[in-house]
This record gives structure tokens, C-alpha cells and sequence, in this order.
């Protein structure tokens, strides 16, 4: 059987091109893939860049060594000297902004969910108030039995939140029902509040809870967390 | 056997082999920037992609969803852009770039349309539009974070002023409903005194004018001056005529 074979030739420039752009594909391919991966791209693409920067670095003063002119050395040299630190200071910038985005959504979220308490509780505990302080004289009912009377089947631990709409899941749940005393409570169950160690109402850590507490005197408001 | 050829860069056959592997390439690039980057993401810079999939994050975290892991294809968009702006446009042109500075033919001497000329003449104008347009994207996205993280600040500003006021209606609503023996408006606001920690915060001080059974609430920023929200709170307790001032508006 006749053996035959092919050969191809390179011309050397092209070969070194070829050994360049598989040597930068492998190291960033690798800084990439080996990069501790999480939910974010940023971990992966960082470690890479890093990798393209050393690579563009060796490959730029492979470029300007000798024979080349001086004035093209020069030109090269300012160019990276722009390009590089404006490209980090891009992508780093980007990066800062992003997560600062992501948390100011979350921000927002608290807010909302704090404005909506806000509006909610002190509802219930105004008319309770009111209707106490609207009793004649002669026939007192505790603040405790006002709001029994005006919600219904209301104990301590219940739950006296209406659903707005679907997938409402906010709650309202009396914490204290006593004769003088009523406290409502309101928690969220995946928004931070300021202290990441406090515990919540429904045995939860760190999330943001109002308060609102009702006595003869009015309301008392506090931003648990 | 093998033949030699009188090309001057490759062996017969190679030549044609590895130009349509080129323009598969370059083929490949355009096709796959719309397939990878269907929102027109600029592919050579790939922080943009981590940053939109960073904000996705947020936006799940918003609706009480766990942060998802990239997908492949993200994470293949990410990759192919990075080696695209970084490994192969500049490898390609600054090689050839040199070559041409240092042993090329003279200029009127190159012969027109090879495809290798074509992809140097690509890479550069990859490696080149990267270089000509970052300055500027530097320096209008400095000015872009500036002013959402201004924006943004005096939003938060106002949500907590909206907040404030809000307690001072419910501070408002307990003084009409509680008996003057209490310290209470007796079903007016007259002689409602705003107490000091909701007078002046952090975020704005607060000036109330109360009538019979009507309170004007006023708010003027702190951390932005000139901002303001002024509100009527009515007998019931409802809030309403809100009126925002300046960047508040």
C-alpha cells in the first residue's frame, strides 16, 4: 500500500499569529473556566480579564520590540497607555454600578414595603381609637374589646390583614391584645432590614418589621428593623 | 508527496482552507451577535452582559427570587467577547501591523483584495473602534452613574420624606380623635404642636398649619434644598393635594 503525505507550509509570521491567538484563547479560556463560578458573571470574566490584560501585555511588547521605528513604539506605547486604564477603570466602574443597581432595587423594595405598612396598620388602630374615645361615659369598653369588636375574631398571633389582591402576602398580626394595650406587628420575609441579627416576629433574622402600638394615648410607631 | 506553491504566505489548498475558515469566522461573529446578544449588547464589551445579568439579580431578588447561576449561553457571549476584543482582533492586527511597519512590501506593492488583507483590515478596525471609542464611553458613562446615583438620591430623598409625612398624619389623625384631657384636638387640629423628632430629621424639616378640621403639612428637603412637598391632611386623616417642589417633582 503506497503511503502518502501532505505537508503544509506556513509562513513563519503566520505560525508565530497562530501560536499567539491559541496561546491567549487557551489562557483566557482557562482563567474563565476555572474561575470560581457563582450567580454572577462577574467572579469568571474578571479572573479572565486579568488573564487577556497580562496576555495583550506580553503581545504588545512583543509587537513594539526592535526593529520597529521608534515613533511607532511610541504611538503604541500612548495608545495603551489610554486604552488600557480607561478599559479597567470602564469595566470596574461597570461592575460597581451593577451591584449598586441590584441594591438600590432592593432599596426600593423596602421602601415600598414600609410605605405599604405604613399605610395599613395604623388603619385598623385609628378607628379603634377613635371608636373608644367616642364611648359616652357611662359605658367604657377596653381599647382590648374596641378592637375585638371591630375585627372580628382577633386574638394575639392572629393574622388581621385583607389581601389586596392576588398574591398578596403581606401580613398584620396582632402581637399584644390586652385591656389597654394592642400591638401590631408586620414583618417581610426576604427584605434586610438595618440589623442583620435581629430577630422577627415569625423567628426569621434580619428582615425589615414595623410596629405599631395603641394605647388610651394614640399610637406609638416603631421601625423594629 | 506535497507540492510547493508560489504563494507567498501558504501551501496550495491551505490558502483557500484557512480563508474560508476566516470568513466562517467572521461570519460566525456577525451571526452570533445576534443570536448571543439579541438586545444588541455590544459584543467587545463583554462587563456589559455580567452587568445586565448582575441587574437580573436584583431584579429577581425585588420579587423574593432566588439569583440564578449564568447560562451557557451567557456565559459562551461573555467568553466569545472577551476573546474577540482581547485575544484575536488585536493578535491579528498588531502582528501584522508590525510585520508591515517593520518587513512588509511597500505599499504600492501590496497586491489589493487578499483575504488575508481583509482580515487584518477587520481586526483592525475591531481593535481600532475599541481604541477610538472607549475614551468617550469612559467618560459619558461616568457622567451617566453620576447622574442615576444623583437622581436616585434625591428619589430616596423624597420616598423618605413621603415616608415622614406619613407619621405626621398619623400623629395628626390621633391628636383630632383624642380628648383635650389627653392632649388632644377634641375633633381639631387647632393647637396641634408637631412634636420635635418629626419636625426636623435627616431627610427634611416639617411645618404644620392646622385649622378646625384641616392641617397643611409643608416639607422642605434638607439633603436638597430647594425641594419640597407640601400635602393637606383633612378631618378623616386622608392625605391629599400632594404637591411636589423643584427636582422633587
Amino acid at each position: 500500500m503506497e503511503k502518502t503525505t501532505v505537508t503544509i507550509e506556513i509562513k513563519q509570521e503566520v505560525s508565530i499569529t497562530l501560536l499567539w491567538i491559541a496561546a491567549g484563547v487557551a489562557a483566557v479560556s482557562l482563567a474563565f473556566l476555572l474561575a470560581p463560578h457563582s450567580t454572577e458573571l462577574w467572579p469568571a470574566l474578571n479572573v479572565a480579564g486579568i488573564a487577556a490584560a497580562i496576555y495583550l501585555f506580553a503581545l504588545l511588547l512583543y509587537v513594539s520590540r526592535g526593529p520597529l521605528p521608534f515613533r511607532w513604539r511610541a504611538i503604541v506605547g500612548i495608545v495603551t497607555i489610554v486604552v488600557v486604564p480607561c478599559t479597567a477603570f470602564t469595566w470596574i466602574r461597570m461592575e460597581d454600578q451593577s451591584r449598586w443597581q441590584a441594591a438600590q432595587v432592593m432599596k426600593i423594595r423596602a421602601v415600598v414595603g414600609k410605605g405599604i405598612r405604613l399605610y395599613e396598620m395604623p388603619r385598623p388602630l385609628v378607628k379603634t381609637l377613635a371608636a373608644y374615645h367616642e364611648q359616652s361615659p357611662g359605658r367604657k369598653e377596653s381599647l382590648g374589646d374596641v378592637f375585638r369588636r371591630l375585627h372580628k375574631g382577633a386574638t394575639a398571633g392572629s393574622n388581621i390583614y385583607k389581601p389586596q389582591r392576588e398574591g398578596d402576602t403581606m401580613t398584620m398580626i396582632v402581637e399584644t391584645l390586652e385591656p389597654d394595650r394592642v400591638a401590631l406587628v408586620s414583618q417581610e420575609t426576604y427584605v434586610r432590614g438595618r440589623d442583620l441579627g435581629f430577630e422577627n416576629y415569625n423567628g426569621q433574622k434580619g428582615m425589615v418589621q414595623e410596629k405599631f402600638i395603641l394605647t388610651e394615648r394614640g399610637i406609638t410607631h416603631v421601625s423594629e428593623n | 508527496m506535497y507540492q510547493k506553491t508560489e504563494s507567498s504566505e501558504f501551501a496550495s489548498g491551505f490558502f483557500w482552507q484557512i480563508c474560508l475558515l476566516a470568513f466562517l469566522a467572521i461570519a460566525f461573529v456577525l451571526y452570533f451577535q445576534k443570536i448571543l446578544w439579541p438586545d444588541d449588547t455590544p459584543a467587545l464589551f463583554p462587563w456589559v452582559v455580567a452587568a445586565g445579568h448582575t441587574i437580573e439579580n436584583g431584579l429577581l431578588a425585588f420579587g423574593g427570587r432566588p439569583a440564578t447561576a449564568p447560562g451557557g449561553r451567557e456565559e459562551a457571549s461573555v467568553l466569545f467577547g472577551l476573546l474577540l476584543a482581547a485575544v484575536l482582533s488585536p493578535t491579528i492586527f498588531l502582528l501584522e501591523w508590525r510585520r508591515r511597519r517593520v518587513s512588509g512590501p511597500a505599499r504600492h506593492e501590496r497586491r489589493p483584495l487578499r483575504v488575508s488583507g481583509v482580515i487584518y483590515a477587520l481586526s483592525g478596525v475591531i481593535v481600532l473602534s475599541m481604541a477610538v471609542t472607549i475614551l468617550p464611553i469612559t467618560i459619558a458613562s461616568e457622567s451617566a452613574r453620576s447622574g442615576l446615583r444623583h437622581s436616585q438620591a434625591v428619589l430616596s430623598n423624597r420616598d423618605a420624606v413621603i415616608y415622614e409625612m406619613n407619621l405626621i398624619d398619623i400623629d395628626l389623625s390621633q391628636f383630632y380623635i383624642l380628648p383635650k384631657e389627653l392632649g388632644g384636638g377634641n375633633h381639631s387640629y387647632e393647637g396641634y404642636r408637631l412634636p420635635q423628632q418629626l419636625a426636623t430629621t435627616d431627610d427634611a424639616r416639617y411645618i404644620v398649619t392646622a385649622e378646625n378640621g384641616l392641617a397643611d403639612l409643608r416639607a422642605t428637603s434638607v439633603r436638597f434644598p430647594s425641594c419640597w412637598v407640601s400635602a393637606k391632611v383633612d378631618s378623616a386623616g386622608t392625605m391629599g393635594e400632594w404637591t411636589f417642589g423643584e427636582e422633587f417633582q
